[in-house]
């Protein structure tokens, strides 16, 4: 190893956190912006702004009506949206790899939101948890991806030890079988707007974001990885091993337990809204700890400021790409992180056989 | 007085009596080595001790308090450990990794406070690894991740410290060190040892094991003797006291 890119990271890993975070913020606001103005009617950073605050103050300006239909209605809450599912999609990577410490995992790679899948369009197909209201997708949801978070995690690890191989070919497995559950579930349905939506919307996409598919999302983004950073100490010591947190007095079942928990919800919410959006959770935390250090308290703040802005570019690029045809935001995120678990699997094995 | 008692333990797995009605004390700031071949059950005996392994019978206390009784945390306050455990790919830096060491003693909204980083420097200091502190714990040879482990378990301020096989790939340099650092702290410790003269040389006390039962305790004279030596590793030994050390040959039984 040369010793000039280790004092590079050693002092980028320096670097306050707050400090840090102060310029992600500003990268995020000003990405959100420039989303914004960006489409088939251009519009300037400055006007964006203004409509933003008269929706918010009630003071009136001069631009059309079609102007503030497409800010407001339109752009608004998609870019919001992209924001809230990028974040999550990255604070859900990084504490997926603490918990099966394997660095090639996220709710993508181990069928996790395959899971989300079929419980989202179990939902639509059949109409049950009624009751939920709103909320009966994502419940939904969350009940399909903590049950295939736990039958991975059960099949990787029977008979002892948690391999990552084994982990990764459960969670393709998982994957491949659920996916197509949830394409059997929408071919045989009954419900024709169920059919017609499904195929975007397994892919992954933000088309179509109403305000209304913003709450429930943020809540659980907000609550969610702030429950995550307060535990970052532990997730440190659960990525060194479990005998290694036990004996830091980390109780290593009740931790992994909530963490499911966590997880399987964050999973839920984001897949009811936008689909299954692979590798942002793989290449989002992969890129922040080789810049900030393996510190949670760091990584889990900064991984979600970076996946929030990455996913509003990845959208932009949905949109923009082959405009008038838009995307689906999964397609591009598929494309660019199948080479990037490619290279991660192949750096990994250098590296192991240079340990061994 | 005792701090440490280790009651008629007995810890299985998968239905194989791994250790077998162990019992055993340690005095506040002994320092007392646990030998034995293989397999013997060292380690499953250690990490019963340390709250990993929940014994099928007997107990383990702490100054009176059975440590299952405690919390996850407050064990992790009392008894620091050095475990062998492999690292998995995630590549923490040598501070971040001592700095784990304070976890017990910190709840969900502390920040690491300057207290912290000056033990965290202290401990460092005392394995002899400060120049290493950024660096990448991967990058560090087999000996210098021993010491790094060991400055961990010492951020840890625990008054019972636990180490299994402390001086495996450790040059005879840093094996002598690291006993020797282990002595000064007269902190009570409790270490699985390979190195039979080692562990005569440094331990107020040894416990010999074989076959998950305890065969003999006692000060390293009365234990390492060569029918017992025999009977448990199956090897002849020679021994031979020269200038107060014990000095110990091994030949195969022919």
């Amino acid at each position: 190893m040369s010793d000039a890119p280790a004092t590079w990271r050693e002092r980028l890993r320096e670097l306050p956190l707050p400090l840090v975070c102060c310029v992600l913020v500003l990268a995020l606001l000003l990405s959100l912006t420039l989303a914004v103005t960006i489409g088939p009617v251009p519009l300037s950073m400055l006007t964006v702004w203004q409509i933003a605050w008269s929706r918010l103050t009630g003071i009136a300006g001069d631009w059309t009506a079609a102007q503030e239909n497409i800010v407001w209605m339109l752009r608004f809450p998609r870019v919001l949206l992209a924001a809230v599912i990028g974040a999550g999609l990255a604070a859900v990577g990084v504490a997926m790899q603490a918990v099966v410490r394997n660095p090639l995992a996220d709710p993508y790679v181990l069928g996790i939101s395959s899971g989300a899948s079929v419980g989202a369009v179990l939902v639509l197909g059949t109409g049950a948890l009624g009751f939920l209201g709103l909320y009966a997708v994502s419940a939904g949801a969350f009940t399909g991806a903590i049950v295939s978070f736990t039958l991975v995690f059960l099949i990787a690890t029977a008979g002892g030890q948690l391999s990552p191989l084994r982990l990764v070919l459960a969670g393709m497995a998982c994957g491949y079988s659920l996916s197509s559950l949830t394409s059997l579930i929408v071919l045989t349905s009954e419900n024709r707007e169920l059919a017609r939506n499904a195929m975007e919307w397994m892919l992954g996409s933000l088309g179509g974001t109403a305000w209304s598919d913003l709450g429930l999302p943020a809540l659980v983004l907000a609550a969610g990885t702030m429950w995550l950073s307060l535990n970052g100490r532990a997730l440190n010591a659960l990525l060194v091993g479990d005998d290694t947190a036990r004996t830091l007095g980390i109780d290593v079942t009740r931790l992994r337990i909530l963490l499911f928990v966590v997880l399987s919800l964050l999973t839920g919410v984001m897949v009811a809204v936008s689909g299954a959006i692979g590798f942002v959770g793989l290449v989002i935390p992969h890129i922040v700890r080789m810049l900030v250090g393996m510190d949670h308290r760091r990584v889990l703040p900064v991984a979600v400021l970076v996946g929030a802005t990455f996913l509003i570019w990845v959208d932009v690029a949905a949109r923009m790409s082959f405009a008038p045809i838009e995307l689906p935001v999964g397609v591009i995120t598929a494309l660019l992180g199948g080479p990037f678990f490619v290279w991660m699997l192949v750096a990994q094995r250098w590296k192991s056989r240079e340990a061994s | 007085m005792t701090q440490v008692s280790v009651e008629n333990l007995s810890v299985e797995l998968e239905g194989k009596r791994l250790v077998d009605s162990v019992l055993f004390d340690l005095a506040p700031g002994e320092f007392v080595g646990l030998v034995g071949p293989n397999g013997s059950g060292k380690s499953s005996l250690l990490r019963a001790v340390y709250r990993v392994l929940k014994p099928q019978a007997g107990r383990v206390l702490l100054s009176d308090d059975d440590v299952w009784s405690l919390s996850a945390r407050e064990a992790a306050r009392r008894t620091a450990v050095v475990a062998q455990e492999r690292m998995g790919e995630f590549d923490f830096t040598v501070r971040e990794l001592v700095h784990m060491g304070r976890t017990p003693h910190k709840g969900l909204l502390d920040s690491d406070s300057a207290t912290d980083r000056d033990i965290v420097h202290d401990c460092l200091a005392q394995v002899g690894m400060s120049h290493c502190a950024g660096r990448q714990f991967l990058s560090l040879s087999g000996g210098e991740k021993q010491r790094v482990l060991v400055a961990r378990a010492l951020a840890q301020q625990a008054p019972f410290l636990v180490l299994d096989e402390p001086t495996n790939h450790l040059d005879v340099r840093h094996q002598l060190e690291l006993l020797e650092l282990i002595r000064r702290l007269k902190v009570t410790t409790l270490a699985a040892l390979h190195d039979l003269a080692l562990a005569a040389r440094y331990c107020d006390r040894l416990a010999m094991m074989h076959d998950g039962k305890l065969i003999a305790v006692g000060t390293p004279a009365d234990v390492l003797t060569a029918d017992r030596i025999r009977d448990a590793y199956g090897v002849r030994a020679t021994i031979s006291n020269i200038d107060g050390r014990t000095r110990i040959e091994f030949d195969l039984q022919r």
